[in-house]
């Protein structure tokens, strides 16, 4: 009966030159081995499926070759082949994982000063050296320091952090790379037609996508699909094996937040959904081609992400003109969101849908956020002493930024462009008044957009403290919320000026408008009571919204902006009669 | 008895005067140059070759030192037996080897090797050993410390030593060598193995060969990435980042080093504007260092601005960066920092994080109106 081999294992190469992707190591330890000037300790450090191990087995291979030491191994000879089955018993490798403790290396350091058993060298293999405990650390120093002439140490590791630095500096390091998205896809092409597999181009391109940069992955993936029958793979059998999502519905899925079609938004959900793809999935490969599209936009579209193909390129480019930064910055938030909350919410598809909902609506919405900057930057002067000063912005606040830049120059920048084609739908509301003085809002509105408030009002902490306080009350520009009664650590946290301004600035931004905040106890009558009648102690008049020069605020008690609801609401009142009607 | 290093640099070996000798200093390639000068010096002394023996401070005892000492093997003329890392060997092993030392007698030679001095809070003085370990060797030995390698000799060692192994290298390489290694001698010397294993003999090695072959420290990744940062170039920026990423470097310490390098630009921005800092050199007055710079070497510009090639670097850098760009920088810092550390906002993605900020600072001239909690967020 004979054995079956994964696909990694059976394709591993057998020379240097079969090593693809890290040919300024091969070109290193073939060089050493033809001038004989192979170190006596190696690190080889890299990602995992990079050719670590691979690499140190052609090491030993080369060195204890019947015909060598060569720059390559002959694979004919006893020796190599025994190192290719894995039986040599002078390549030693050792799992650092399982074999970290100080006894494992006392056992291997009076091992080593034995001489080959039928070998010219012995080759120490430590894989994932960097769990080693201190001791065995120790342990191994003198060993490394000053090993006996026919030994070798290669140690491996996928975090060169962890190593400490005696360690390091008794080796030569060597960093492994991770293949690009175009040599996995060479490599997987061989493998394919050996394995004779017809394959698309699009198909290997998925595969070698998700092994991220891992030769052994990439293999794993493909021999995963083969597995399942196919000895004809297509871009869609590579999605449905790997549950993965179309670049179709990502794509469709940002077109209609460009668009601010909710409609269209949601029913990518539910197909995706109905598919049974995974929402998680769906969310990464949307913040994936996001953070692409700002790479594309801010590089001016001079640069795309590996492995893109030129019908994704050309996507990306179009895209980045038509979507500004502050657009995918502020998407990529709300996804990030949401993903952080799908980690303690099982409710997947309703938090993606809510997400979406809250881009669309920010898009809509949103005025200007005046930038931290900006507001620095009414205090001039350079600076005297290298100390964070600002300084008055010259001329280049006066240039326009570069294209792609992540400024935004207001709303219309924040808002993505709509595609030229297909015309946008005919329910894109127009944006708002980017200014933030609009009209001023009615209770009704800042209790639809009181989630949006709480979600937008920073830190975590914040944001609970918000969850046990309600909006009780709006008069003209002022929004009074009260606290639940008792939690009066609320109360005393919501009335901190900066509190008091992020409560501010979230409003804004969900409102469109500039609003005040006041605080109150519910124990405190909720109306606001007696002191109606004068302005609020807690009335914040912040920086970031205080009115723009010019622009008159209204007094929320001021009797011709006092609506009649305001003054029922205000005392719990009935009508009996206005006196306008008489 | 102590011999200045200077004394014995151009010695090809040093016959041993006294039985013990104490080597100490940061730099292990200088020690290991004293020690195989001493142990040349046994040679020439002695009829055939001597026998070395290596231990390690630490789970080293007195007395296996001192049966090393002993046991001479038949085959070798002469023993020497080297005790690396002495200083962190077990203090009361320490003062059992302080017994030892006054009763060596010829034939064999104890050469201890420490790192640099420290300091004792509680003797409020600097030691190497253990306080009764040190003054005897002191007393019956000779004590050699070897200097710290300077930045700006970095250079002129690595093309020298690049001669040397057959190699001709440009003197750029060498500087950037040094700029993507550091200046740490035994680093130097492992990366310079692998530039001449991968040259070839005979061959030149030109900043590209560098660049492909040398192992990046951590700090000269950074500084590529604010380079790509001052420069614009974001794809170069998030390379840099993602080198730094796959080095399993972890997220806050790059952030604590693109803090670093901004502040390093800020001051360099300032000494140039002020006409203290020039291309051509630095002359910075005593008083505007001991004023306003860092007084913590590796926070200050000082340690930098000495060698042209981090001098040019850091000016072309401040050049790129407005005071307005330098400041919204740090402050963007200072936000993604507090949502690493949960005190404001939370971080699930960090990678994402220092990403958008990374995209942030290369894409932007001017103030960058992208949610400043998206970092908090992410």
């Amino acid at each position: 009966m004979s054995t079956y081999v994964s696909l990694y294992r059976k394709y591993r190469p057998q020379t240097f030159g079969d090593v693809v992707g890290q040919g300024h190591i091969t070109r290193i330890l073939q060089n050493a081995l033809e001038s004989g000037r192979v170190a006596h300790a190696y690190l080889f450090c890299g990602p995992r499926g990079t050719g670590k191990t691979t690499t140190a087995r052609l090491l030993a291979k080369s060195l204890n070759c019947a015909n060598g030491p060569a720059r390559d191994p002959c694979n004919a000879c006893p020796a190599c082949q025994r190192v290719t089955a894995g039986s040599a018993l002078d390549v030693i490798e050792i799992d650092a994982a399982s074999n970290r403790g100080i006894d494992d290396i006392r056992e291997l350091r009076d091992k080593v000063k034995y001489a080959p058993a039928e070998a010219r060298y012995k080759v120490y293999v430590i894989d994932e050296c960097h769990m080693l405990t201190t001791e065995a650390f120790n342990a191994l120093l003198k060993t490394l320091e000053e090993p006996p002439a026919h030994v070798l140490f290669v140690l491996a590791t996928t975090d060169p952090q962890k190593v400490p630095p005696t360690i390091l500096s008794r080796c030569q390091r060597l960093d492994f790379r991770r293949g690009s998205v175009a040599d996995l896809m060479q490599r997987l092409k061989v493998v394919a037609a050996g394995e004779e597999v017809e394959a698309d181009d699009d198909a290997l391109l998925l595969v070698a996508r998700a092994a991220d940069g891992s030769w052994r992955d990439a293999l794993s993936i493909l021999e995963q699909i083969v597995a399942f029958g196919a000895r004809r793979l297509t871009a869609a059998d590579v999605r449905t094996i790997l549950g993965t999502v179309s670049a179709d519905r990502v794509v469709e899925c940002l077109e209609a937040l460009a668009a601010e079609d909710a409609a269209r938004a949601l029913q990518v959900v539910a197909a995706l959904a109905e598919e049974g793809k995974d929402i998680r999935d769906f969310l990464r490969s949307l913040v994936a081609h996001l953070r692409n599209v700002l790479l594309v936009g801010a590089a001016g579209g001079a640069v795309m992400p590996d492995g893109a193909t030129a019908e994704e390129a050309r996507l990306l480019s179009e895209q980045a003109q038509r979507f500004p930064p502050a657009f995918c910055l502020r998407a990529i938030e709300a996804l990030s969101d949401a993903e952080r909350e799908m980690r303690r919410d099982s409710q997947h598809r309703l938090l993606l849908e809510i997400s979406l909902l809250r881009i669309i609506s920010g898009a809509k919405l949103a005025p200007p956020r005046p930038a931290a900057a900006e507001v620095a930057a009414e205090a001039p002067a350079p600076p005297e002493r290298p100390a964070p000063r600002p300084r008055p912005r010259a001329a280049e606040e006066t240039a326009p930024p570069p294209a792609g830049s992540l400024d935004s120059g207001g709303d219309a920048a924040a808002r993505p462009a709509p595609r030229p084609a297909p015309a946008p739908p005919a329910d894109t509301a127009p944006p708002p008044a980017a200014t933030g003085d609009g009209a001023p809002p009615t209770l009704d509105d800042v209790l639809t957009r009181w989630p949006l408030i709480v979600e937008r009002a920073g830190s975590a902490r914040l944001r609970g403290i918000l969850r046990e306080v309600r909006p009780a009350k709006v008069s003209g520009r002022e929004v009074l919320l009260l606290v639940r009664q008792g939690y009066t650590f609320h109360r005393d946290q919501l009335e901190k000026p900066e509190n008091l301004r992020a409560v501010a600035d979230a409003a804004l931004h969900a409102l469109g408008t500039r609003v005040t905040i006041r605080i109150a106890m519910e124990d405190e009558g909720g109306g606001g009571g007696a002191d109606n009648d004068t302005p609020p102690p807690q009335a914040a008049p912040l920086a970031d919204a205080a009115p723009a020069q010019g622009v008159e605020e209204p007094d929320p008690y001021d009797a011709d902006t006092m609506s009649v609801k305001d003054v029922l609401d205000l005392f719990h009142g009935r009508l009996i009669q206005n006196k306008d009607d008489r | 008895m102590e011999i200045p290093f200077a004394q014995i640099a151009r010695q090809p070996a040093l016959v041993p005067a006294r039985p013990v000798y104490l080597l100490y200093g940061r730099e292990q390639v200088l020690l290991d140059e004293v020690l195989a000068k001493l142990v040349a010096g046994v040679r020439q002394s002695s009829i055939g070759e001597p026998e070395v023996q290596t231990l390690f401070g630490p789970g080293t005892t007195a007395e296996q030192v001192g049966q090393e000492l002993a046991n001479l093997s038949l085959l070798s003329a002469a023993k020497v037996v080297v005790l690396r890392e002495a200083q962190r060997m077990r203090a009361p092993e320490q003062a059992r080897l302080a017994n030892l030392v006054p009763r060596l007698g010829p034939g064999a030679l104890l050469v201890l090797i420490a790192g640099e001095p420290r300091y004792d809070a509680k003797t409020r003085q600097t030691k190497l050993l253990h306080d009764k370990l040190e003054p005897v060797v002191r007393a019956s030995g000779v004590v050699i410390e070897v200097p710290t390698f300077r930045e700006q000799d970095a250079e002129r060692w690595l093309l020298a030593e690049a001669q040397e192994a057959g190699i001709r290298m440009e003197p750029r390489a060498a500087a950037q060598m040094v700029l993507l290694a550091g200046a740490d001698l035994t680093r130097l010397r492992h990366e310079l193995e692998k530039v001449v294993a991968y040259a070839g003999p005979g061959r030149s090695v030109d900043v590209a060969d560098v660049q492909l072959v040398v192992s990046r420290s951590p700090e000269a990744t950074v500084f590529e990435l604010t380079d790509a940062i001052g420069e614009r170039r974001p794809d170069r920026a998030l390379q840099a980042l993602e080198v730094l990423l796959d080095a399993g470097e972890p997220e806050p310490r790059i952030l604590a080093l693109i803090a670093r390098q901004i502040r390093l630009i800020w001051q360099a921005k300032y000494l140039a504007e002020k006409g203290y800092l020039k291309r051509s050199g630095s002359q910075v007055p005593a008083a505007v260092a001991r004023d306003l710079l860092p007084q913590e070497a590796s926070l200050s510009v000082m340690g930098q601005v000495q060698r042209p090639f981090l001098r040019e670097k850091l000016l072309r850098q401040a050049s790129a960066f407005t005071w307005e760009g330098l400041r919204r920088g740090l402050e963007r810092v200072l936000a993604a920092d507090l949502a690493f550390k949960g005190i404001e906002g939370d971080v699930d993605n960090p990678r994402l994080v220092l990403e958008m900020l990374v995209l942030e600072l290369a894409s932007s001239r001017r103030r960058s109106s992208g949610s400043g909690r998206m970092r908090a967020h992410a």
